[in-house]
């Protein structure tokens, strides 16, 4: 019967005593030494029902610092968690066969002794403490203290929330004043995870699982998500590097004191040790088991971008001395509402992380993706569409504001950001909102087709993408607005019949000066421009004539139907000498068929070089062609290496690990698609390397296709 | 082609036959479409309109009877046989196009470019 206590816990004191270890520190076989003493005063000493099944140790024994196992009968009353199995779980050591126990068992010991033992054994403790202390000397009491909910659900400090509660026992026992009282709630430290399906080890799982489960992917410091990759997002390579990694690895158990360093770069889900010990990756399928991967790490990036977005509030926004170097409006610019987005994230990851608690093969995250997609995500539509107003506050406070560059400077040279600058803090929302959908893919791609997940997941994947979708769109109309009222107030019609800019519909799509062609100046020299600047919108081309950086006046306009372009009659002899001082070569002609006047009217421009010519023929040239395109399957794939943001209206934002597709490559600029939603602009070359791999392509081309659905018939 | 709840949609339109090709149990059109009130509708690179929730052609097969019969890429397909495409789910719209009784579709289409024409070859002729 002392084998099997049930749960008897619940009569504990304090709700933060973790009251769960039912049986499964079955440690003590009948034959144990200890373990006769221990079921007749077991029911009298622990008014609590402490479930453990082990041997209270008494006094003199711990102090001894032996075998706890000691047969002292005489104290039996006392029941001490110092040998229960979460004071040995504490350790970094694996439960190890009580044989070869001895070594071990003083560090854990200790720990709890402290706590139990009102006065007397504080000093013995205090030394083990430092050996058994795994994290490292980064914990100390006064976090204990401070901890105030021991359960509190903190990340790194999850394997110590067991001391917390040890602490607070202590508490008790003190107050209770006699040894009897302290009658150590044992606290089990798996209490947040069940104990799991199938396993017969269950101890050595258990022990695992404390010391791993929270140490394996929350280590003390995630790293940074700015840093991370998701493997998610590569298609091929990831599938690889899976298949030799599990295979090899037979399930090492509990030889002697495994010490792992659990600070690894990028843990995976088979490499959890609790996943490793209970061996199911030996009864999974290949495909359930990258299916559990790319689970994981969506939990694990989740993680890290809490992470990340924790650093920016608490160092960034919430740093009173950057906050005095600004106004109000500015600093609610900058950071808008990032707090909220904080909150949200982590709701989002306590959900995935009690799911991953209760689970250790786990059925389907998608129903929680799709609950906060659907519900809780807002605030990053809001976060996004602010993207304008505060790349523009960012970029104005840095070059007028020098108080704010100087305290920018000390606080992201402190440790604590990794040396990142805060811009790529404040990209995080919108870079995690983007990746979801391409994660949340690959979830659906490895789950079997026609299962109830299966159209969870395609269910998730479709909220997350609208999500997606109406961010992107918020940001550009808050931009496209934004831009037209300040060309609206720039523009002077002058002499020509003016008519309302500003319209929902209308949006600027490139702008840029535009030298004369030479040929018409030669007769009208005195008194014609030499210069034009343009203002090419969606569906109007505005001529007018630059005064000042802010203020042009319009000379003609006309519809964008009735605007055509040709390449300048010396087009074909683009190979000769480009010493030609008049350099035809770059010249175009724009012919108006209706202008303001309702006349024709031709100009002959010449462009600074052969990519602004191209650029220009290429914007106005696009309304032409209805866009429907290019099958734009064999063209190339690019990934792009470096993020670029776009500096003109016709230049295309790109994100690191993004795809475009080019269409068009003029010197050192390149003309693309965006993949994730069909954009297109024109942006550096060096910012994006091509994709050789015609997998990969291939791979890229489906899962696009996935992402936007397209049957055949 | 943007909509207007509650207006009559007004759209220049062509008519396209398609015969279906056997390929072994199925008849098939040789094009792919995109697009339907359940789908989202901003991830259509063909639309004018990012709203537009109609059933758009996203792939022609070459080679295919779609492409010998003349439809495009992005080409938005108004009526199939007479039944509607312009407020149909994705699924619907399939079935419309794949029923196995039916030997040849009718489509009526709309592109921007037919507009275009229209357009144009109205505003050189003013008589007309």
């Amino acid at each position: 019967m002392s084998h099997s206590e049930p749960d008897s816990g619940t009569d504990n004191k304090s709700p933060q005593m973790e009251t769960l270890f039912s049986t499964v520190l079955h440690i003590y076989e009948p034959g144990d030494e200890g373990y006769q003493q221990k079921s007749p005063q077991q029911e009298t000493a622990t008014p609590q029902g402490d479930e453990v099944d082990r041997v209270v140790v008494p006094e003199q024994v711990i102090r001894s610092t032996e075998t706890p196992v000691a047969k002292t009968p005489e104290s039996q009353k006392v029941v001490l968690s110092t040998e229960s199995p979460a004071a040995k779980r504490l350790g970094i050591n694996q439960l190890i066969p009580k044989s070869l126990a001895v070594a071990s068992r003083p560090k854990n010991r200790h720990h709890t002794t402290v706590v139990t033992f009102p006065v007397g054994l504080e000093n013995t403790s205090s030394d083990s403490r430092s050996r058994h202390s795994a994290q490292g000397p980064d914990v100390s009491w006064d976090d204990y203290d401070s901890d105030g909910d021991g359960l509190a659900f903190r990340r790194n400090r999850r394997n110590k929330s067991y001391r917390a509660a040890v602490t607070s026992l202590d508490i008790e026992a003190m107050t209770a004043g006699t040894a009897s009282a302290t009658t150590l709630k044992r606290v089990d430290e798996t209490r947040e995870s069940s104990p799991g399906p199938a396993s017969g080890h269950r101890r050595k799982r258990t022990l695992g699982r404390k010391r791993n489960q929270r140490g394996s992917f929350k280590d003390a410091t995630p790293r940074l998500y700015q840093e991370i990759r998701e493997r998610g997002l590569h298609s091929t390579n990831q599938d690889e590097m899976l298949e030799d990694f599990v295979v090899v690895e037979p399930p090492a158990q509990d030889q002697g004191i495994v010490m792992k360093s659990y600070k690894q770069a990028h843990l995976t889900w088979s490499q959890l040790p609790q996943v490793k010990e209970s061996g199911i990756l030996s009864t999974i399928t290949p495909q359930e088991r990258k299916r559990q991967e790319a689970i994981f790490e969506i939990i694990t990036s989740e993680h890290s971008y809490l992470h990340s977005l924790g650093i920016l509030v608490r160092h960034f926004k919430n740093n009173a001395e950057l906050k005095n170097t600004m106004t109000t409006t500015e600093h609610h610019h900058l950071f808008s509402n990032i707090s909220v987005i904080h909150t949200v994230s982590q709701r989002f990851f306590k959900d995935l992380e009690n799911r991953h608690n209760d689970q250790l093969l786990i059925r389907d995250i998608s129903d929680i993706v799709q609950n906060h997609a659907a519900h809780h995500f807002e605030p990053y539509i809001v976060y996004c569409s602010n993207e304008t107003f505060q790349q523009r506050t960012l970029q104005k406070l840095l070059n007028d504001n020098s108080a704010f560059k100087e305290t920018l400077k000390n606080i992201e040279t402190s440790g604590e950001c990794g040396g990142l600058p805060m811009l790529s803090f404040l990209i995080l929302p919108m870079q995690r909102v983007t990746r979801l959908p391409l994660l949340l893919d690959t979830i659906c791609q490895k789950t079997q087709a026609q299962t109830a997940e299966y159209f969870a997941a395609v269910w998730a994947l479709k909220a997350m993408s609208k999500l997606v979708t109406e961010c992107n769109d918020g940001a550009r109309r808050m931009e496209r607005t934004e831009q037209m009222y300040t060309i609206q107030k720039q523009m002077d019609f002058g002499k020509i019949k003016p008519f309302p800019l500003v319209s929902a519909s209308r949006w600027l799509k490139k702008r840029g000066e535009l030298a004369v062609s030479s040929e018409e100046l030669s007769i009208w020299k005195a008194f014609t421009t030499r210069s034009y600047y343009l203002f090419l919108f969606n569906d109007v081309l505005i001529v007018t004539k630059k005064k000042s950086e802010e203020s042009f006046v319009v000379l003609d306009y006309a519809t964008l139907d009735k605007v055509e372009v040709e390449f300048g009659k010396d087009a074909e002899g683009q190979a000769s000498s480009p010493s030609k001082n008049n350099s035809s070569y770059l010249s175009f002609k724009l012919r108006m068929t209706k202008n303001s006047e309702g006349k024709l009217e031709q100009i002959s421009l010449v462009a600074d070089s052969r990519v602004d010519r191209a650029r220009w023929v290429i914007a106005l040239k696009e309304q032409k062609q209805d866009k429907v395109v290019t099958c734009t399957d064999g063209l190339p794939q690019y990934e792009v290496t470096k993020t670029y943001m776009p500096k003109e209206p016709d230049e295309l934002g790109l994100r690191q690990a993004e795809l475009v597709i080019v269409l068009q490559k003029e010197e050192e600029w390149c003309y693309g698609e965006r993949m994730r939603d069909g954009e297109s602009g024109w942006f550096p070359a060096s910012c994006a390397t091509e994709i050789t791999n015609p997998t990969a392509v291939e791979d890229n081309v489906q899962r696009m296709k996935r992402l936007r659905k397209e049957t055949n018939v | 082609m943007s909509f207007v709840p509650g207006k009559p949609v007004t759209a220049v339109v062509q008519k396209i036959e398609i015969q279906k090709l056997r390929q072994g149990d199925n008849l098939i059109l040789g094009f792919s479409i995109g697009g339907g009130i359940d789908q989202d509708p901003g991830q259509n690179p063909f639309s004018e309109d990012k709203s537009d929730k109609g059933i758009y052609v996203t792939r022609i097969t070459p080679g295919g009877p779609a492409e010998v019969a003349d439809l495009r890429v992005g080409d938005k397909i108004m009526q199939v046989n007479g039944w509607d495409m312009t407020v149909v789910t994705h699924d619907q719209a399939r079935k419309k196009l794949t029923k196995k009784k039916e030997e040849v579709v009718r489509l009526l289409i709309t592109r921007k470019s037919l507009e275009e024409a229209v357009k144009h070859s109205k505003g050189c002729h003013p008589r007309q």
